[in-house]
Protein backbone atom coordinates (compact mmCIF):
# COMPACT_ATOMS: atom_id res chain seq x y z
CA UNK A 1 0.00 0.00 0.00
CA UNK A 2 2.71 2.19 0.78
CA UNK A 3 4.05 1.65 -2.90
CA UNK A 4 0.74 2.17 -4.99
CA UNK A 5 -0.04 5.84 -3.32
CA UNK A 6 2.90 7.95 -4.65
CA UNK A 7 2.11 5.58 -7.76
CA UNK A 8 -1.61 6.72 -7.62
CA UNK A 9 -0.46 10.47 -7.00
CA UNK A 10 1.63 10.40 -9.77
CA UNK A 11 -0.94 8.80 -12.09
CA UNK A 12 -3.02 11.69 -11.14
CA UNK A 13 -0.88 14.74 -11.23
CA UNK A 14 0.26 13.43 -14.85
CA UNK A 15 -3.58 13.17 -15.18
CA UNK A 16 -4.16 16.91 -14.33
CA UNK A 17 -1.67 17.74 -16.11
CA UNK A 18 -2.82 16.08 -19.40
CA UNK A 19 -6.04 17.27 -18.58
CA UNK A 20 -4.91 20.78 -18.13
CA UNK A 21 -3.24 20.38 -21.45
CA UNK A 22 -6.26 19.10 -23.67
CA UNK A 23 -8.67 21.64 -21.84
CA UNK A 24 -6.55 24.77 -22.29
CA UNK A 25 -4.04 24.50 -25.32
CA UNK A 26 -5.10 21.56 -27.16
CA UNK A 27 -8.90 21.84 -27.78
CA UNK A 28 -9.99 24.77 -25.45
CA UNK A 29 -13.63 26.06 -24.67
CA UNK A 30 -14.51 28.00 -27.74
CA UNK A 31 -17.28 30.62 -26.94
CA UNK A 32 -19.69 31.03 -29.66
CA UNK A 33 -22.56 33.25 -28.07
CA UNK A 34 -20.78 35.88 -26.13
CA UNK A 35 -21.24 39.24 -26.02
CA UNK A 36 -19.69 42.97 -26.52
CA UNK A 37 -18.53 43.08 -22.97
CA UNK A 38 -16.38 40.27 -23.86
CA UNK A 39 -15.25 41.27 -26.78
CA UNK A 40 -11.29 42.28 -26.87
CA UNK A 41 -10.16 45.45 -26.32
CA UNK A 42 -9.75 46.95 -29.18
CA UNK A 43 -12.76 45.21 -30.81
CA UNK A 44 -14.63 47.17 -27.67
CA UNK A 45 -12.78 50.31 -28.89
CA UNK A 46 -14.21 49.97 -32.13
CA UNK A 47 -17.75 49.13 -31.21
CA UNK A 48 -17.94 52.42 -29.04
CA UNK A 49 -17.02 54.58 -32.00
CA UNK A 50 -19.63 52.72 -33.87
CA UNK A 51 -22.26 53.11 -31.43
CA UNK A 52 -21.65 56.77 -32.06
CA UNK A 53 -21.39 56.63 -35.63
CA UNK A 54 -24.87 54.64 -35.76
CA UNK A 55 -26.44 57.30 -33.16
CA UNK A 56 -25.02 60.27 -35.74
CA UNK A 57 -26.82 58.44 -38.77
CA UNK A 58 -30.36 57.52 -36.54
CA UNK A 59 -30.54 59.79 -34.05
CA UNK A 60 -31.40 57.10 -31.84
CA UNK A 61 -30.74 57.69 -27.96
CA UNK A 62 -32.14 55.12 -26.23
CA UNK A 63 -30.59 52.21 -28.78
CA UNK A 64 -27.35 53.94 -28.05
CA UNK A 65 -28.03 53.54 -24.91
CA UNK A 66 -29.08 50.35 -24.87
CA UNK A 67 -25.76 48.99 -27.05
CA UNK A 68 -23.65 50.84 -24.49
CA UNK A 69 -25.07 49.14 -21.75
CA UNK A 70 -23.78 45.89 -23.22
CA UNK A 71 -20.28 47.23 -22.20
CA UNK A 72 -20.99 49.05 -18.86
CA UNK A 73 -24.59 48.53 -17.40
CA UNK A 74 -23.86 50.83 -14.40
CA UNK A 75 -22.64 53.71 -16.90
CA UNK A 76 -23.34 53.16 -20.10
CA UNK A 77 -21.58 56.83 -21.12
CA UNK A 78 -18.46 56.11 -19.57
CA UNK A 79 -17.21 54.01 -22.59
CA UNK A 80 -17.82 56.87 -24.90
CA UNK A 81 -16.78 59.70 -22.16
CA UNK A 82 -13.76 57.73 -21.41
CA UNK A 83 -13.06 56.98 -25.41
CA UNK A 84 -13.61 60.49 -26.08
CA UNK A 85 -10.95 61.78 -23.63
CA UNK A 86 -8.19 59.40 -24.81
CA UNK A 87 -8.54 60.00 -28.60
CA UNK A 88 -8.45 64.09 -27.98
CA UNK A 89 -5.49 63.34 -25.46
CA UNK A 90 -3.90 61.64 -28.51
CA UNK A 91 -4.82 63.57 -31.47
CA UNK A 92 -7.55 60.52 -33.05
CA UNK A 93 -9.39 61.03 -36.37
CA UNK A 94 -11.51 64.42 -36.02
CA UNK A 95 -14.55 62.61 -37.40
CA UNK A 96 -14.09 60.10 -34.37
CA UNK A 97 -14.58 62.40 -31.93
CA UNK A 98 -16.82 64.44 -33.13
CA UNK A 99 -19.08 61.73 -33.32
CA UNK A 100 -18.25 60.36 -29.92
CA UNK A 101 -18.61 63.91 -28.02
CA UNK A 102 -21.77 64.55 -29.82
CA UNK A 103 -23.50 61.27 -28.18
CA UNK A 104 -21.52 62.01 -25.00
CA UNK A 105 -23.39 65.15 -24.82
CA UNK A 106 -26.57 63.65 -25.87
CA UNK A 107 -25.88 61.62 -22.53
CA UNK A 108 -25.05 64.41 -20.72
CA UNK A 109 -21.58 63.19 -19.90
CA UNK A 110 -19.26 65.97 -21.22
CA UNK A 111 -16.04 66.92 -20.17
CA UNK A 112 -14.17 70.12 -20.69
CA UNK A 113 -11.84 68.21 -22.39
CA UNK A 114 -14.57 67.76 -24.98
CA UNK A 115 -15.98 71.56 -25.58
CA UNK A 116 -14.00 72.63 -28.56
CA UNK A 117 -16.08 69.51 -30.01
CA UNK A 118 -19.22 70.45 -29.22
CA UNK A 119 -21.97 72.26 -31.41
CA UNK A 120 -20.21 70.62 -34.67
CA UNK A 121 -21.44 68.41 -37.40
CA UNK A 122 -19.30 65.56 -36.98
CA UNK B 1 1.71 -8.88 -8.53
CA UNK B 2 2.61 -5.54 -7.25
CA UNK B 3 3.84 -4.55 -10.18
CA UNK B 4 0.31 -4.83 -11.57
CA UNK B 5 -1.15 -2.88 -8.15
CA UNK B 6 1.32 -0.23 -8.65
CA UNK B 7 0.32 0.46 -12.66
CA UNK B 8 -3.20 0.64 -11.97
CA UNK B 9 -2.56 2.64 -9.39
CA UNK B 10 -1.45 5.01 -11.41
CA UNK B 11 -3.74 4.47 -14.38
CA UNK B 12 -6.62 5.27 -12.40
CA UNK B 13 -5.13 8.52 -10.86
CA UNK B 14 -4.39 8.81 -14.44
CA UNK B 15 -7.74 9.18 -15.30
CA UNK B 16 -9.29 10.56 -12.20
CA UNK B 17 -6.70 13.74 -12.86
CA UNK B 18 -7.50 14.06 -16.37
CA UNK B 19 -11.29 14.08 -15.79
CA UNK B 20 -10.59 17.00 -12.73
CA UNK B 21 -8.26 18.58 -15.52
CA UNK B 22 -10.84 19.09 -17.37
CA UNK B 23 -13.33 20.12 -15.62
CA UNK B 24 -10.96 22.62 -14.08
CA UNK B 25 -9.88 23.69 -17.38
CA UNK B 26 -13.14 23.72 -19.26
CA UNK B 27 -15.93 24.42 -16.49
CA UNK B 28 -14.20 26.01 -13.47
CA UNK B 29 -11.61 28.39 -15.45
CA UNK B 30 -11.91 28.01 -19.07
CA UNK B 31 -9.57 29.89 -21.72
CA UNK B 32 -9.93 33.77 -21.49
CA UNK B 33 -13.48 34.38 -22.41
CA UNK B 34 -12.69 38.38 -22.28
CA UNK B 35 -10.79 38.33 -25.81
CA UNK B 36 -12.95 37.21 -27.73
CA UNK B 37 -13.83 39.23 -31.35
CA UNK B 38 -16.87 39.87 -33.24
CA UNK B 39 -17.45 36.03 -35.02
CA UNK B 40 -17.78 34.70 -31.95
CA UNK B 41 -20.42 36.90 -31.08
CA UNK B 42 -24.31 35.65 -30.52
CA UNK B 43 -26.26 35.72 -33.79
CA UNK B 44 -27.92 39.29 -32.93
CA UNK B 45 -25.54 40.63 -31.53
CA UNK B 46 -23.10 39.62 -34.50
CA UNK B 47 -25.83 41.34 -36.60
CA UNK B 48 -25.92 44.80 -35.10
CA UNK B 49 -22.31 44.94 -35.41
CA UNK B 50 -22.31 44.43 -38.78
CA UNK B 51 -24.91 46.98 -39.05
CA UNK B 52 -22.66 49.16 -36.62
CA UNK B 53 -20.01 48.58 -39.38
CA UNK B 54 -22.26 50.19 -42.00
CA UNK B 55 -23.58 53.03 -39.77
CA UNK B 56 -20.21 53.99 -39.34
CA UNK B 57 -19.19 54.09 -42.55
CA UNK B 58 -21.95 56.56 -43.82
CA UNK B 59 -20.15 59.07 -41.50
CA UNK B 60 -16.51 58.37 -42.39
CA UNK B 61 -16.74 56.99 -45.48
CA UNK B 62 -13.66 54.71 -44.57
CA UNK B 63 -13.97 51.70 -46.93
CA UNK B 64 -11.01 50.13 -45.72
CA UNK B 65 -11.56 50.47 -42.06
CA UNK B 66 -15.26 48.85 -42.69
CA UNK B 67 -13.91 46.11 -44.38
CA UNK B 68 -11.41 45.62 -41.41
CA UNK B 69 -13.92 46.03 -38.97
CA UNK B 70 -16.11 42.51 -40.87
CA UNK B 71 -12.52 40.57 -41.00
CA UNK B 72 -13.34 37.51 -39.74
CA UNK B 73 -17.58 37.66 -40.08
CA UNK B 74 -19.18 34.66 -41.89
CA UNK B 75 -19.85 36.73 -45.40
CA UNK B 76 -23.80 35.21 -45.50
CA UNK B 77 -23.95 36.70 -42.11
CA UNK B 78 -22.46 40.24 -43.23
CA UNK B 79 -24.53 40.36 -47.04
CA UNK B 80 -28.36 39.14 -44.85
CA UNK B 81 -27.49 41.88 -42.34
CA UNK B 82 -26.68 44.25 -44.99
CA UNK B 83 -29.07 43.28 -47.25
CA UNK B 84 -31.52 43.55 -44.38
CA UNK B 85 -30.32 47.10 -43.30
CA UNK B 86 -30.80 48.61 -46.98
CA UNK B 87 -34.19 47.16 -47.45
CA UNK B 88 -35.61 48.63 -43.63
CA UNK B 89 -33.76 52.24 -44.88
CA UNK B 90 -35.69 51.78 -48.51
CA UNK B 91 -38.79 51.57 -46.82
CA UNK B 92 -38.07 54.15 -44.07
CA UNK B 93 -37.75 56.46 -46.84
CA UNK B 94 -33.88 57.34 -45.95
CA UNK B 95 -32.83 59.77 -48.15
CA UNK B 96 -30.27 59.46 -51.19
CA UNK B 97 -26.83 60.52 -49.75
CA UNK B 98 -27.56 57.78 -47.16
CA UNK B 99 -28.25 54.94 -49.26
CA UNK B 100 -26.04 55.65 -51.95
CA UNK B 101 -22.73 55.27 -50.02
CA UNK B 102 -24.69 51.80 -48.42
CA UNK B 103 -25.49 50.11 -51.59
CA UNK B 104 -22.20 51.34 -52.88
CA UNK B 105 -20.09 49.33 -49.42
CA UNK B 106 -23.01 46.61 -49.98
CA UNK B 107 -22.60 45.59 -53.24
CA UNK B 108 -18.45 45.88 -53.21
CA UNK B 109 -19.38 43.08 -50.45
CA UNK B 110 -21.19 40.97 -52.84
CA UNK B 111 -24.87 42.15 -51.70
CA UNK B 112 -27.43 42.26 -54.17
CA UNK B 113 -31.45 43.38 -53.41
CA UNK B 114 -33.76 45.31 -55.54
CA UNK B 115 -33.49 48.76 -53.53
CA UNK B 116 -29.54 49.05 -54.29
CA UNK B 117 -29.80 49.01 -57.85
CA UNK B 118 -31.49 52.34 -58.37
CA UNK B 119 -28.83 53.92 -55.91
CA UNK B 120 -25.76 51.89 -57.83
CA UNK B 121 -27.00 53.16 -61.39
CA UNK B 122 -28.28 56.75 -60.14
CA UNK B 123 -24.82 58.96 -60.34
CA UNK B 124 -24.99 61.04 -57.35
CA UNK B 125 -26.27 65.16 -58.49
CA UNK B 126 -22.90 66.98 -58.71
CA UNK B 127 -21.84 69.22 -61.07
CA UNK B 128 -20.19 66.16 -63.21
CA UNK B 129 -23.12 65.51 -64.86
CA UNK B 130 -22.03 66.40 -67.84
CA UNK B 131 -20.41 63.99 -68.11
CA UNK B 132 -23.03 61.24 -68.01
CA UNK B 133 -23.37 59.45 -71.68
CA UNK B 134 -26.36 61.31 -72.69
CA UNK B 135 -26.23 61.35 -76.72
CA UNK B 136 -28.79 58.81 -78.32
CA UNK B 137 -29.53 58.28 -81.80
CA UNK B 138 -33.07 58.71 -81.11
CA UNK B 139 -34.09 61.93 -82.28
CA UNK B 140 -36.71 62.75 -80.06
CA UNK B 141 -36.86 63.03 -76.45
CA UNK B 142 -39.36 60.82 -75.41
CA UNK B 143 -42.60 62.99 -74.91
CA UNK B 144 -44.89 61.57 -72.29
CA UNK B 145 -47.52 59.85 -72.77
CA UNK B 146 -50.79 61.72 -73.76
CA UNK B 147 -54.20 60.90 -72.52
CA UNK B 148 -57.12 61.46 -74.15
CA UNK B 149 -57.51 64.23 -71.49
CA UNK B 150 -56.25 67.25 -73.58
CA UNK B 151 -54.40 69.10 -69.62
CA UNK B 152 -51.19 68.55 -70.07
CA UNK B 153 -50.27 66.37 -66.43
CA UNK B 154 -46.83 65.56 -67.77
CA UNK B 155 -44.04 68.03 -67.14
CA UNK B 156 -40.87 68.15 -69.20
CA UNK B 157 -38.11 65.89 -67.90
CA UNK B 158 -34.66 66.59 -67.55
CA UNK B 159 -32.34 64.90 -69.79
CA UNK B 160 -30.19 63.64 -67.30
CA UNK B 161 -32.33 62.17 -65.06
CA UNK B 162 -32.47 58.01 -65.06
CA UNK B 163 -36.53 57.95 -64.95
CA UNK B 164 -38.45 58.41 -67.58
CA UNK B 165 -42.26 58.93 -67.41
CA UNK B 166 -43.35 56.16 -69.86
CA UNK B 167 -46.90 56.25 -69.90
CA UNK B 168 -50.02 57.95 -68.26
CA UNK B 169 -53.24 56.17 -67.98
CA UNK B 170 -56.93 57.39 -66.38
CA UNK B 171 -58.31 54.45 -64.88
CA UNK B 172 -61.76 54.14 -64.03
CA UNK B 173 -62.34 51.01 -62.38
CA UNK B 174 -61.88 52.72 -58.74
CA UNK B 175 -64.53 54.44 -56.92
CA UNK B 176 -61.53 55.89 -54.72
CA UNK B 177 -58.89 57.65 -56.79
CA UNK B 178 -55.45 56.71 -56.81
CA UNK B 179 -51.90 56.71 -58.29
CA UNK B 180 -51.22 54.15 -59.51
CA UNK B 181 -47.20 53.83 -60.01
CA UNK B 182 -45.48 51.06 -61.91
CA UNK B 183 -41.39 51.52 -61.88
CA UNK B 184 -39.43 49.51 -64.06
CA UNK B 185 -35.75 49.17 -65.42
CA UNK B 186 -35.60 49.71 -69.13
CA UNK B 187 -34.50 46.56 -71.00
CA UNK B 188 -31.26 46.01 -71.80
CA UNK B 189 -31.52 45.24 -75.46
CA UNK B 190 -33.85 46.13 -78.23
CA UNK B 191 -36.47 43.26 -77.94
CA UNK B 192 -36.24 42.49 -74.42
CA UNK B 193 -39.30 43.33 -71.63
CA UNK B 194 -38.70 45.81 -69.26
CA UNK B 195 -38.09 44.87 -65.57
CA UNK B 196 -40.41 45.74 -62.50
CA UNK B 197 -38.52 47.26 -59.85
CA UNK B 198 -38.89 46.84 -56.18
CA UNK B 199 -37.89 48.60 -53.49
CA UNK B 200 -38.19 52.03 -54.96
CA UNK B 201 -38.79 54.99 -53.23
CA UNK B 202 -41.37 57.10 -54.27
CA UNK B 203 -43.36 60.42 -53.15
CA UNK B 204 -46.15 62.23 -53.43
CA UNK B 205 -45.82 65.93 -52.62
CA UNK B 206 -48.79 68.54 -52.64
CA UNK B 207 -49.13 72.17 -51.03
CA UNK B 208 -48.84 71.73 -47.44
CA UNK B 209 -48.03 67.35 -47.63
CA UNK B 210 -46.56 64.71 -48.76
CA UNK B 211 -46.85 60.97 -48.66
CA UNK B 212 -44.37 58.55 -49.48
CA UNK B 213 -43.99 54.82 -50.60
CA UNK B 214 -42.11 51.96 -51.91
CA UNK B 215 -42.69 49.80 -54.75
CA UNK B 216 -42.94 46.03 -54.44
CA UNK B 217 -45.33 45.84 -51.14
CA UNK B 218 -47.78 44.33 -53.08
CA UNK B 219 -46.69 42.03 -55.99
CA UNK B 220 -49.85 40.29 -56.37
CA UNK B 221 -49.93 43.25 -58.80
CA UNK B 222 -46.84 43.89 -59.77
CA UNK B 223 -43.34 43.66 -58.41
CA UNK B 224 -42.95 47.25 -58.95
CA UNK B 225 -46.13 48.65 -58.44
CA UNK B 226 -47.15 51.32 -55.64
CA UNK B 227 -50.47 53.78 -55.14
CA UNK B 228 -51.30 56.59 -53.19
CA UNK B 229 -54.97 57.34 -52.77
CA UNK B 230 -55.69 60.98 -54.03
CA UNK B 231 -57.94 64.07 -53.12
CA UNK B 232 -59.92 65.80 -55.92
CA UNK B 233 -59.19 69.45 -56.24
CA UNK B 234 -55.26 68.88 -55.09
CA UNK B 235 -52.76 69.16 -57.41
CA UNK B 236 -50.04 66.46 -56.69
CA UNK B 237 -46.37 66.16 -57.43
CA UNK B 238 -44.35 62.86 -57.70
CA UNK B 239 -41.19 62.02 -57.36
CA UNK B 240 -38.71 59.22 -57.38
CA UNK B 241 -36.00 58.73 -54.36
CA UNK B 242 -36.08 62.54 -53.08
CA UNK B 243 -39.15 64.73 -52.72
CA UNK B 244 -36.97 67.49 -53.87
CA UNK B 245 -37.27 66.77 -57.98
CA UNK B 246 -40.38 66.08 -59.29
CA UNK B 247 -41.39 63.50 -62.49
CA UNK B 248 -45.07 64.80 -62.66
CA UNK B 249 -46.48 67.93 -61.29
CA UNK B 250 -50.07 69.15 -61.39
CA UNK B 251 -51.06 65.97 -61.34
CA UNK B 252 -54.64 65.84 -60.17
CA UNK B 253 -58.07 63.90 -59.81
CA UNK B 254 -60.28 64.55 -63.61
CA UNK B 255 -64.36 62.76 -63.36
CA UNK B 256 -64.04 60.04 -65.75
CA UNK B 257 -66.42 60.24 -69.13
CA UNK B 258 -68.53 57.78 -68.48
CA UNK B 259 -70.16 57.25 -64.77
CA UNK B 260 -69.69 59.50 -61.75
CA UNK B 261 -66.65 57.90 -60.95
CA UNK B 262 -63.48 60.12 -60.54
CA UNK B 263 -60.79 58.38 -62.26
CA UNK B 264 -57.11 57.50 -60.74
CA UNK B 265 -53.98 57.50 -62.97
CA UNK B 266 -51.89 54.76 -63.69
CA UNK B 267 -48.37 56.16 -63.96
CA UNK B 268 -45.76 54.10 -65.72
CA UNK B 269 -41.71 54.92 -64.78
CA UNK B 270 -38.83 53.20 -66.50
CA UNK B 271 -35.32 53.61 -65.07
CA UNK B 272 -32.30 53.51 -67.04
CA UNK B 273 -31.46 54.58 -70.96
CA UNK B 274 -34.08 51.81 -73.17
CA UNK B 275 -32.11 50.90 -76.32
CA UNK B 276 -35.10 52.07 -78.27
CA UNK B 277 -37.47 54.46 -77.76
CA UNK B 278 -40.69 53.34 -76.58
CA UNK B 279 -43.86 54.83 -75.71
CA UNK B 280 -47.10 53.45 -74.47
CA UNK B 281 -50.00 55.52 -75.48
CA UNK B 282 -52.66 56.78 -72.75
CA UNK B 283 -55.82 55.34 -73.30
CA UNK B 284 -59.27 56.13 -71.34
Amino acid sequence: MRRVLPLALAGLAVGIALGLLVGWVLWPVRYTNTAPAQLRQDYRTEYVLMVAAAYHVEGDLEAARARLALLDPEQPARPVRELAETLIAEGGRETDIRTLVHLAEAMGATTPSMLPYLGGTP
Amino acid sequence: MNHRAGFLAFAGGAVLGLVLGLIYAWLIDPVDLYNTTPDLLRSDYRHDWIRLVAMAYLVDGDLERAEHRLEGLPQEDVQAALAALIESYAVEGRPAEVMRPLSQLASRLGVRTAAMAIYLNTPPPSPTLETTPTPQPSPTPPPPTPTATPTPFISPLPPLLPYRVISQTQVCTTTLPQLQVLVRAAPEEEGDEPTPLPGVVLWLTWPGGADRAVTGLRPEIDPGYADFTLEPGVPYALSVDEPAAPLLSDLTVQPCQEGNLMGSWRIVIEIGQPPTTENEEGEQ
